[in-house]
């Protein structure tokens, strides 16, 4: 369900690169190091999106780099980052994968899923006293999809809008600025997109497979403009917000790299602009 | 605003069967129009609580027959005889088609009771799609908002009603559409990993640090 949010490459200078894996390899750092290696996986790019969006408007003062040569990329030293919003999103990436890999259990009854989040659970114990309010809406959320999923709900907007709800609070690292909301919006509009840029691209496969989907009642939902309107509310609400310092970063990925999967699955050269391309879903 | 019949009943959605109902009467209780005479919210308030009821009780498109059902509808004839009091405010007026039923509440902004006429519709010609896709746009169901309307168009592609709905209905997407003219698109990718589309951004995707196709 994660991996979509992230950014066109192609189209980032090399220092804007750096930028971009410093938040990344920062967050790879402090999961491993808050935590424990078996963590480290649960890195996505969708909250290394979150740490930088959430830092660039620069609420917590405390960032530093650090530099080092790591396991995964053993050529070089490469610059990490380190700080509060690290951490946050650090907490919130274990989090988010400890439910989805109990809910997975759950549906699947796939024990390894289980015993992975076994192997989360300490960490989630302690992020869960840490941040109550988010661990509670990601487990309430994920437990209400998941009865809309096996009831095979029709309206794609209901479980959207529910993991809108659960992205919203995760997004609202602090509800005390006057800004709250538009960060919850933000999130909220991300989550829709995320959940239906996952359906629109599983839906091939549920339908072969007669797997649930929420979009299988959608003969002729076409699928760019929808997206296009969740990631116009996102921007909506971004422009709410004060000026943010890795601006160039978010734009590239929400009006670029968020459609790399998409277009790499549909061999669309320009899918937001070319909207007299019609798909079957 | 999300019509969710959940939400509406202030319930939660692993709610079992006697928690439902008695949500639904203690709702009932307070919004009755026989409590409220001649108040048009609380008559609709009632509408929306009825439906959301049905919604429920029915287990909506495709939804099992359970033994629930028999037990509710036993609960219609009961001692306390709300039964579904239907708020019409066409009153006196004889049977009309739901359609035009539809459109009326339309107009009157009451989206909830348009839907829940809409779906008692025998037949689904493109206006049924066309108003749909408004009610739904109008109750925060934006992606069945977005289908319903395509469909209408292409059941009546010379109709401008039903174009300007289209229209309506993704102007939404349009204001993304419009702002992200310039930026260089995913055409100009070719990555031959999926760039976690399929694992997750699991950093651990062997076939990212190798820069060889994705192995899942």
């Amino acid at each position: 369900m994660f991996g979509y949010v992230l950014p066109n490459e192609y189209a980032l200078s090399d220092l804007q690169k750096k930028r971009y894996h410093a938040y990344y390899c920062g967050i790879c750092h402090s999961l491993g190091k808050n935590h424990n290696t078996f963590c480290r996986s649960t890195l996505s790019y969708d909250m290394t999106f979150m740490a930088l969006f959430l830092d660039g408007f620069m609420m917590t003062d405390n960032m530093t780099a650090g530099f080092e040569r790591c396991v995964m990329k053993p050529k070089n030293k490469h610059e990490y980052y380190q700080g509060d919003v690290i951490d946050y999103a650090a907490d919130m990436n274990i989090a988010l994968t400890y439910h989805k890999l109990m809910d997975d259990w759950k549906d699947d009854r796939k024990l390894i899923r289980r015993g992975e989040a076994g192997l989360l659970k300490k960490s989630y114990m302690q992020i869960a006293e840490k941040y109550p309010r988010q661990c509670r809406a990601i487990e309430q959320g994920l437990k209400d999809i998941n009865l809309m999923e096996s009831r095979h709900e029709t309206n794609p907007d209901l479980p959207t809008a529910r993991f809108g709800q659960i992205l919203g609070e995760v997004f609202l690292r602090n509800p005390d600025f006057d800004t709250a909301e538009h960060f919850r919006s933000f999130g909220d509009a991300l989550g829709r997109f995320i959940y239906l840029m996952d359906a629109v691209m599983d839906l091939k496969d549920d339908l072969k497979k007669k797997r649930y989907n929420p979009l299988t009642a959608m003969r002729h939902l076409q699928p760019v403009p929808v997206l296009s309107l969740f990631l116009g509310d996102c921007i909506k609400s971004y422009e709410k917000l004060p000026k943010n310092l890795n601006h160039d970063l978010i734009e590239n990925i929400l009006y670029s790299g968020v459609w790399i999967a998409y277009a790499a699955e549909n061999g669309v050269k320009d899918p937001a602009v070319n909207e007299e391309q019609t798909h079957d879903l | 605003m999300i019509y969710d019949p959940y939400q509406v009943l202030g319930i939660s959605h692993d709610a079992g069967e006697e928690e439902i109902t008695k949500a639904y009467r203690q709702l009932a209780k307070k919004y009755h129009p026989d409590l409220h005479p001649n108040d048009p919210e609380a008559a609709a308030k009632m509408a929306e609580i009825n439906e959301a009821f049905d919604m429920i009780k029915n287990g909506r498109a495709g939804g099992a027959q359970s033994s629930y059902q028999q037990q509710a509808g036993g609960y219609h004839s009961q001692s306390y005889g709300y039964g579904q009091y239907q708020y019409n405010p066409f009153g006196g007026a004889t049977q009309m088609d739901p359609l035009t039923t539809a459109a009326l509440y339309i107009n009157l902004r009451q989206y909830i009771s348009a839907l829940n006429v809409l779906n008692q519709s025998p037949t689904r010609p493109a206006k049924w799609y066309a108003l749909s896709a408004v009610a739904n746009y109008n109750t925060g169901n934006r992606i069945l908002a977005m289908e319903q309307a395509q469909t209408a168009v292409n059941m009546e592609p010379n109709n401008p009603e039903y174009q300007n709905i289209l229209e309506q209905v993704n102007s939404g997407s349009q204001f993304y559409q419009q702002k992200s003219v310039g930026f260089s698109r995913a055409g100009m990718i070719a990555p031959l990993c999926c760039m976690g589309a399929c694992c997750a951004g699991n950093f651990l995707c062997p076939g990212r640090l190798l820069f060889l196709p994705c192995l899942c």
